[in-house]
This record gives structure tokens, sequence and C-alpha cells, in this order.
């Protein structure tokens, strides 16, 4: 199969799980005997008044023409209003998406800077002794709940000590405006208070949220690195007495980051999951936050909006991921063909 | 006839369970599990205040510092917090295992039948479980839980309908590398029907991954359920779910930490004890699927 064959095909099946997905959530988000216009009007509105309300919304109609308008409205950016507060879904949906997007941004970067280098010094001083260190700090860190961490970071840092902010994104006055990130918005318009304001604000939910990858990364890149070291060419190098830093680094590093690179991709879609048990920790007031407080009150509008965002951003990268992996080992594509 | 291996397979297998205990990790994994299936188990005969499980009050004795009567506390309505989590980890194994119960053959069965059958069969259920993988799984659960509503019947139910894909995409990948394996050609050769060799030829030589498949994920779904309950989503309070206790203590945390505190440990160690098993039981079978 060739390159772009198989680029396309990716491309047509992330649009097929995608139109699949928004038929499931939004059947789901229908289905239920809820009763959307009494939620929006509240208890002291007349019946007539919440038939009225239930047919400007549309509901009245078939499911199925609910769904193809629903569809339409969405791709034209019409993503209705929010039942409990009125307002504008897409516009809410891109005031809370940035603080999310920034947080797991930085988790992830954070995570590759943190856990390959990690990974790298542990195979220098391989052994029993660091294998099993490895491996503890991986499984703890996939045991241990990103709530869990955080809530003991709180106290930590919060309650005891008193160090570090504990909620939210900022203390004092935002940045300008430009992309909604306020890290990133400080540091583009050199505001130097900001910043630092919010580097202390991102510190404690970056750390529940990065812990499990960070373990993850370095115990891939360790046993990468040390899967290398058994190959022939390796051998045959060193035997040759090929001197080590381009030996570890140019070649068993470069082969093991393959995998690593990949499981870094599925962890940054993953970690969308995660920041909704940081973000309700630390009151930080993203996306998911946003989204669980309409899954809480069965909002309907903004579940569906908001799923459909994580869907796009999580199917998108795992296909980027497909693509990336079927570029660097045609094999993979020729396995498609089959 | 096709020869029965199965005395030798299962006295192999033994020999593996006691290569289990050889290793360090997976022995304290397994010492945890069986602390905390004893604590779960005997809940009732193992605190004086079973009678404090459910819808129960009693300020006078609300945020109490840990002590002798109280080894973790007790919590902001006056509930022993020592109480609460073991009754917790009868609520968090109990919906681990139903769901493993209610998922695992429907995805086997999908996923042996996709890859066995190949053209549209393997193309339906191969698009199907791509939708159902379109979200993380908490993400998924979530949106299922929320809309069905607030009990822990609905948090298995949406865990369930969520989980069968996991299963399903093994089996898949399993079958589709074995079904042209020599002893699946002999089987058939010999005139064994689908069923047969997909059942009884097939599904054996997935025993391994599939165990260690269902070992992590009774820590992974323990993982998310708890991170339902936390969210408030699924099982609500006076219910002893961990994560809902946990998420009932964070508005203390300043005065009395140990509300939150001790019940995310326990689910912690929870957690850990089925991780640290399941990559015992992952290097002994040396499985890499999963």
């Amino acid at each position: 199969m060739r390159f772009a064959e198989f680029v396309a095909r990716r491309v047509l099946l992330a649009i097929v799980t995608l139109v699949g997905l928004s038929i499931i959530i939004f059947y789901l988000s229908r289905i239920l005997p809820s009763n959307p216009g009494r939620l929006a009007l509240g208890p002291f509105a007349t019946a007539g008044q919440v038939a009225h309300y239930d047919h400007l919304l549309g509901i009245d109609r078939p499911l199925y023409i609910q769904y193809f308008l629903y569809v339409w409205n969405f791709l034209n950016g019409n993503w209705g209003l929010s039942l409990l507060s009125h307002h504008n879904v897409l516009s809410d949906v891109e005031y809370y998406f940035p603080g999310t997007f920034e947080l797991i941004t930085i988790s992830i970067i954070a995570t590759a800077l943190i856990g390959v280098p990690l990974g790298v010094v542990a195979a220098a001083y391989r052994g029993r002794r660091t294998s099993a260190l490895i491996r503890i700090l991986w499984i703890c860190g996939i045991a241990i709940p990103p709530f869990t961490i955080g809530i003991a970071l709180q106290l930590m840092f919060g309650y005891f000590t008193n160090l570090l902010p504990i909620t939210s994104q900022l203390s004092g006055p935002a940045p300008a405006h430009i992309t909604g990130m306020y890290f990133v918005d400080s540091l583009l318009t050199a505001n130097f208070p900001a910043l630092v304001d919010s580097f202390k604000h991102l510190l404690l939910p970056e750390v529940a949220l990065s812990l499990a990858g960070i373990g993850q990364i370095a115990q891939l890149t360790y046993a990468g690195m040390l899967d290398q070291t058994q190959e022939d060419y390796y051998l045959a190098l060193k035997a040759f007495g090929a001197p080590s830093y381009p030996l570890n680094f140019r070649y068993a590093l470069r082969t093991a980051m393959v995998p690593v690179l990949t499981v870094l991709g599925l962890l940054y879609a993953s970690l969308i999951a995660n920041a909704f048990l940081v973000e309700i920790v630390f009151a930080w007031g993203g996306l998911s936050q946003y989204a669980v407080a309409a899954m809480q009150n069965n909002d309907f509008n903004v579940i569906v909006a908001t799923v459909l965002v994580i869907g796009v951003f999580y199917v998108t990268l795992n296909s980027l991921i497909d693509i990336g992996l079927g570029y660097i080992d045609p094999r993979i594509r020729l396995g498609e063909a089959k | 006839m096709i020869p029965r291996l199965q005395p030798e397979r299962s006295k192999e297998l033994r020999r593996q369970l006691r290569r289990l205990t050889y290793d360090p990790l997976t022995v304290l994994g397994l010492s945890i599990l069986a602390v905390i299936v004893v604590l779960a188990v005997f809940a009732p005969f193992l605190t004086p205040y079973a009678n404090q499980v459910g819808p129960y009050t009693d300020f006078s004795h609300a945020y109490l510092r840990p002590s002798l009567a109280h080894p973790f506390g007790t919590d902001n309505v006056g509930k022993d917090v020592y109480t609460q989590v073991i009754f917790g980890f009868r609520i968090s194994l109990f919906v681990a295992i139903i769901v493993l119960v209610g998922s695992v053959p429907f995805g086997v069965v999908l996923g042996v039948a996709a890859g066995y059958y190949g053209g549209w069969v393997e193309t339906i259920i191969q698009r199907v479980t791509d939708v159902f993988l379109a979200l993380p799984a908490l993400i998924f659960a979530l949106v299922i839980a929320g809309i069905l509503g607030p009990s822990l019947q609905d948090v298995i139910i949406a865990l369930i309908s969520i989980w069968w894909n996991w299963y399903a995409r093994i089996m898949y990948t399993v079958t589709k590398s074995l079904k042209n394996q020599p002893y699946v050609e002999a089987a058939r050769v010999q005139g064994a029907g689908s069923l047969r060799i997909m059942f009884r030829e097939i599904l054996p030589n997935a025993t391994s991954t599939l165990a260690v498949k269902m070992t992590l994920d009774l820590g992974f779904i323990i993982l998310i359920q708890s991170g339902m309950g936390f969210l408030g989503i699924g099982a609500r309070p006076p219910t002893p779910d961990l994560g809902v206790i946990v998420a009932s203590g964070t508005a203390y945390l300043g005065t009395a930490w140990w509300i939150s505190l001790f019940p995310s440990l326990a689910l912690s160690f929870l957690i850990l004890s089925f991780n640290l098993i399941g990559n015992g039981v992952r290097d002994l079978f040396d499985v890499k699927v999963v």
C-alpha cells in the first residue's frame, strides 16, 4: 500500500469512528426521559411554557431528524445553549478548553523530558536494584489514582506548609488574551508577574497528572535500551571497540525511542481523562470541570459538545500516531493491505 | 481424534504458579490483596461500627482525630472512616469482578468470531470497537453513568458496556495470528467444526493473555470506578464507595485531613496489589499483547 493511500484510509477510518461516536453520544443523551424544558425553565414555569421551550429546542421531533439537525448545527458552529447557564456552548468551550489543553500539553512535555533521561540513566546504572526501583516507580505511578496524589500534594504544600497555591489557574490579574492559556500568554506578552503566578499554580496539578506517565516512560526507555544492548549489531560494534557514547545514543537510544514515542502519543491523548480528576481536585476551571458539572446535571447540549471535542482530540491523536508509525515502519502499511 | 494434552497443561500451570511466588514484588502484591480480601469479606466482624454503613449521622462524634477507638478518625457526619474503608473494599472488589464477568465472555466471543471469520463480520466488529475506543474509558463511563443515573448499578452497566471492547480487540489479534497455525489446520483437516476450532483450539492458547489482562484490569476498573465516585457521577453518598469517601473529605482537608487521606491510601494499596500481581503474571507467561 502506498503511503498516501495508507494516510487516506486512516483519515477515513477516523471520520467513520467520529460519526459513530456522535451517533452513540447523541442518542444516549436524548434517549432517557429527562425533561430539558423543565430543567432550563425551573419549577415555576407553566406546562405550556415548558412545551414551548421543548419545541424551540426541537426535542419534539423524531430522533434521527434531531441528530441530523444537531450535526448540521455543530458543523456550522451553532452548538446550542447550556440548559443551566443559558450560555452559548461553543463560547463556553472556547473559554474552558485552553486551560485543560495547557495542563495536559505541559504534562506530556514534562513526562518526556523527565521520563526519558530517567530511563537512560537507569540503563547506564543497570542492575537488579535499578530494575526494581524503576519497576516500583512505574507500578506505583499507575496504581495511585491521580486525585490521591493531588490530595496528598495539597496537604503537603498547601494545608500543612502553605508553600504553593492549591486551587485555580491564577491568583493575580490574567495576562492579555492571546491563546487563553495563561502560562503561554504571559510568556508571549513577557508579563513576568503573571508568568510566575501561573507557573506556581501549574506545579502541583502537573505533578499529580504526570507522575504515572513519567514512571511508564522511564520503564519503557530503560527496557528498550537494555534490549538494544543484547542485539547483534550492538554486540558486534562493541566488540569492534566502538566508543560507547555514539553507540548508546546514536543507535541504541534512537531505536528504543520508537515505542517510547508511540506511548507518549497515547499518553497525551489519555491525559485528558486524568485531567478530569486532577482539575476537580485543584478547582482548575478547565474543560473537564465544565463537562463534569454538565454530566452531574444532565445538561445535554454541553455533554454532547464536550464529549465530541474530546473525541476529536483523542481520535485525531491516535490516527496521527498510526500514520507516524506507518511512515517509520512500512511493514505496518503492508499489514493493512492484506 | 485429536490427542488431549490437558493433564500436561495443568501440571505445567501448577509449576508456573509456584514460580510466581519467587518474585518478591508479586508476593508483596498477593499479601496486600490477601489482607484486603480478608478485611472486605469479614468486614462486619472486624469493626464495632458496622451499623454506621449507609445513612447514619452522629454529629457529636464528627471530625474526631485518628485514635485507638477510630484508627482512621471519623468523618464530617460522625462515621468511623476505617469502617467505611473496609466496606468500600467490598464495593470495589464486587464491581471489578462483576464488570469482568459481564464483559469478558461477550468480548471474547466477538473477538474470536471477528478474527476467525474475517470479511463483513470482522469489518462490523472492528468499526464498532473503534467507536467505543474513541474516548478514554473514564470519560465514556462518565457519560453513560451520568445519563443513566446516580447509582452503583449504573456504574456497573456503564463499565460493562465499554469494557468488552478490549477483550474483543485482544482476541481478534490473537485469533488472526493463530488461525493459520499448523495445529489449527490439522484440526480442520480432521473435520473439526468452526465452533470447535474457535473455542477448543484457539481459545485455550489465549488463556495466559486473558489472565494477565484480567488481573491488570481488576486494578484498572477499580481505578476508574473510584474516579467516577470521586467526581460524583455514579455512586453517591452514603454508599461507602472509596472514591465517594475521598470526595466527601476534600472539603475538610484543612481541618480533618484523615477523612480523605486514609481512604485514598487504601484505594492505592488495592490497585497496587492487582498491578503487582498482574505484572508478575505477565512476566511469568511472557505475554506481549496486553
